[in-house]
């Protein structure tokens, strides 16, 4: 009976593959020719770009770096939005809801308007530098643009939202008897997240963490406006180099090289947490 | 290990009061049911014992101790929750020994403890399995023997039977009336489950809109029951509407439609007074013709009467109009429909309810 259906999804699923693997394969096979500058590439097969990317040291500071504002960015984000999370989820009104609709709303409003209130506020005489000013706190103004905790920012700021709803519905699986259960039986609010809580939503915390870290290392927008052009991360550079110096290979293979390293830092962090729940320290 | 003393406990949320003005001597060791229907004020009454909501007013005694106003996890309490609440991340023995660790029990005790428990509610073979890979009855035990690790001053139990079949939670009463007793534990039990309720307590509090309106044993509160509500609530009962004529000694002689009803109880009331008389279907005696001594009987037609086993139910229409269940043995001769028949009960079988 279902099996019918199944027919009318064939064209459409062609048609995808078709705009997907066909335009990535182009591309990709692109990055194995030597770029010869403005478009142009050599004929013969090679792994000149992919040598020059591994062997140049702008590029692999570049590739560092990505990796470690996304990291840093997914983990921030993680221990921002799990209370955010835990308090919607164990509430009882109808608040919840509204909260979460705004949650929502938010998160997908456009990240360049988000990225400018975000300018706004931590420009130099912006309201964080003017009060911390007043305060003494700080002595001249400081501006998060053009650094790595300005992108960190950014790229938080852009996966937020994500991570407050992927957390809840990991929250919301988790029982408030078992809370109460964990208490009554000795456990202090600490220990109640210790030993049940945390458990119980690591595997969560795993997946949602890789899916932020996914989105920050894909991440352009949020990069590009925040890093100014003195940070860059592998989507800025992609975009510089196909834009600005027009080479096309070269873009081509920096991309495949994040494609692959993020696709290989989620598999190998999987494997990391089968075995670690093989080994009963996290649960399934 | 010790009693429990609810002193003038109030209850309120906002307008509505959950529980009002409840006081309550729970004795140690003692099986103790809060006995009502949904939303009469049990669950919160357990609830404030377990210290995770706190009461309006009036106090919470454990022994001696106040413990009003004690975290849940300071108070030494085990709690049985309706849902089990088993830690799905933890076996069935790291379960058990939760509290064990969280009060900072040595190794080889907790070792000691855990194996003991595991015999009590025995599930041996059971130690290392995941709550997932139970069923619910072991599920239960299990959740017993997590709640009585750590000797408790009191023993909570939540509806834990709620979510078993019929038959299991027959077996599983007697398994927890068993462990409580064997451990000579004081137990608050919550259940709308009147059966339930009887198999098990030392004492019955029934309970409705958060009053209480009766404590008493089992038999007491089935046979004695003082309201009307208790008296519906505990098994099936017939109540008519009589008015008191006369008192003499412990003989209370009532008026129901013209019919002079005696009963075998003192009462305060004045002559004249309204009150309602309970008669249980099972005391009731049914004939066909009136019998010698005409002592509590009423004339009446067969208006239903069906076949259910072990009991023959049999409701009659008095002249009044009102209905009377009666249940007797399912006899050769059955009454028919429509039959003139006679009901009869004995004076002591019957209870005057005061309000």
């Amino acid at each position: 009976m279902e099996n019918r259906w199944i027919a009318y999804l064939i064209p459409p699923f062609i048609v995808t593959l078709l705009l997907v693997a066909g335009s990535q394969f182009v591309f990709i096979q692109n990055s194995f020719y030597q770029d010869l500058g403005l478009g142009r590439t050599g004929t013969d097969l090679t792994l000149v770009n992919y040598l020059k990317f591994f062997t140049d040291s702008f590029y692999l500071k570049t590739f560092w770096i990505t990796i470690k504002v996304s990291a840093i960015a997914a983990l921030l984000t993680l221990f921002l939005g799990f209370p955010i999370a835990y308090v919607v989820a164990r509430m009882k009104s109808k608040l919840a809801m509204f909260l979460l609709a705004g949650i929502v709303v938010s998160t997908f409003v456009t990240i360049v308007i988000k990225v400018f209130g975000l300018i706004i506020i931590f420009s130099a005489d912006g309201v964080i530098n003017k009060t911390l000013l007043n305060l003494g706190l700080i002595e001249r103004a400081y501006s998060i643009i053009g650094t790595q905790e300005g992108v960190v920012i950014g790229l938080m700021h852009f996966t937020i939202g994500f991570s407050v709803l992927l957390l809840y519905s990991v929250v919301v699986t988790v029982p408030p008897s078992l809370e109460y259960a964990a208490q009554i039986h000795g456990a202090s609010r600490l220990r109640v997240y210790q030993r049940v809580i945390i458990p119980l939503c690591a595997p969560g915390f795993v997946v949602g963490g890789l899916m932020i870290f996914n989105m920050c290392m894909g991440a352009f927008t949020s990069a590009a406006l925040l890093g100014g052009g003195r940070v860059l991360t592998l989507p800025v550079l992609v975009q510089r180099t196909v834009m600005m110096e027009v080479k096309y290979s070269t873009a081509a293979s920096i991309a495949f090289v994040l494609l692959v390293s993020v696709i290989l830092i989620n598999l190998f962090s999987l494997i990391a947490i089968r075995r670690l729940r093989s080994a009963r320290l996290v649960v399934a | 290990m010790s009693g429990v003393r609810l002193d003038k406990i109030v209850k309120s949320y906002g307008s509505t009061v959950a529980v009002n003005d409840v006081s309550l001597d729970i004795k140690e060791g003692e099986f103790l049911t809060l006995l009502g229907p949904s939303g009469c004020g049990k669950t919160t009454t357990l609830r404030l014992i377990s210290g995770f909501i706190q009461p309006t007013s009036g106090a919470i005694h454990f022994g001696n101790k106040d413990v009003t106003g004690i975290a849940p996890q300071h108070r030494q309490i085990g709690m049985v929750f309706q849902d089990y609440a088993l830690f799905p991340h933890l076996t069935v023995s790291e379960n058990i020994s939760f509290g064990l660790v969280e009060r900072r029990y040595e190794k080889a005790a907790i070792k000691k403890r855990v194996d003991e428990l595991l015999a009590l509610i025995k599930l041996k073979e059971a130690a290392d399995r995941y709550p997932s890979e139970i069923s619910g009855g072991q599920a239960q035990r299990v959740a017993v023997a997590r709640a009585v690790a750590h000797p408790p001053s009191v023993l909570l139990m939540d509806e834990p039977l709620g979510a078993l079949d019929l038959k299991l939670r027959e077996t599983m009463q007697a398994e927890l009336r068993r462990i409580q007793q064997e451990l000579g534990i004081t137990a608050v039990y919550v259940t709308h489950d009147q059966s339930e309720a009887m198999n098990m307590s030392d004492r019955i509090v029934v309970m409705n809109d958060g009053i209480i309106e009766q404590i008493g044993s089992p038999r007491d509160i089935y046979s004695n029951p003082h309201s009307v509500f208790v008296a519906n609530f505990i098994g099936q009962v017939n109540v008519l509407e009589c008015k008191v004529s006369s008192k003499k000694d412990n003989i209370t002689e009532l008026d129901y439609n013209g019919q002079k009803i005696r009963a075998k109880q003192e009462i305060s009331l004045r002559q004249g007074t309204n009150i309602f008389l309970a008669i249980r279907p099972e005391n009731i005696k049914i004939t066909a013709k009136a019998t010698r001594n005409p002592q509590n009987t009423l004339k009446g037609v067969v208006s239903e009467a069906l076949f259910s086993g072990n009991v023959m139910k049999i409701s009659v229409e008095l002249e009044s109009g009102d209905c009377i269940k009666v249940e007797c043995q399912p006899k050769a001769n059955s009454f028919e429909l429509g039959s003139s028949v006679h009901v009869n009960w004995l004076p002591e079988d019957c209870s005057i309810l005061l309000n």
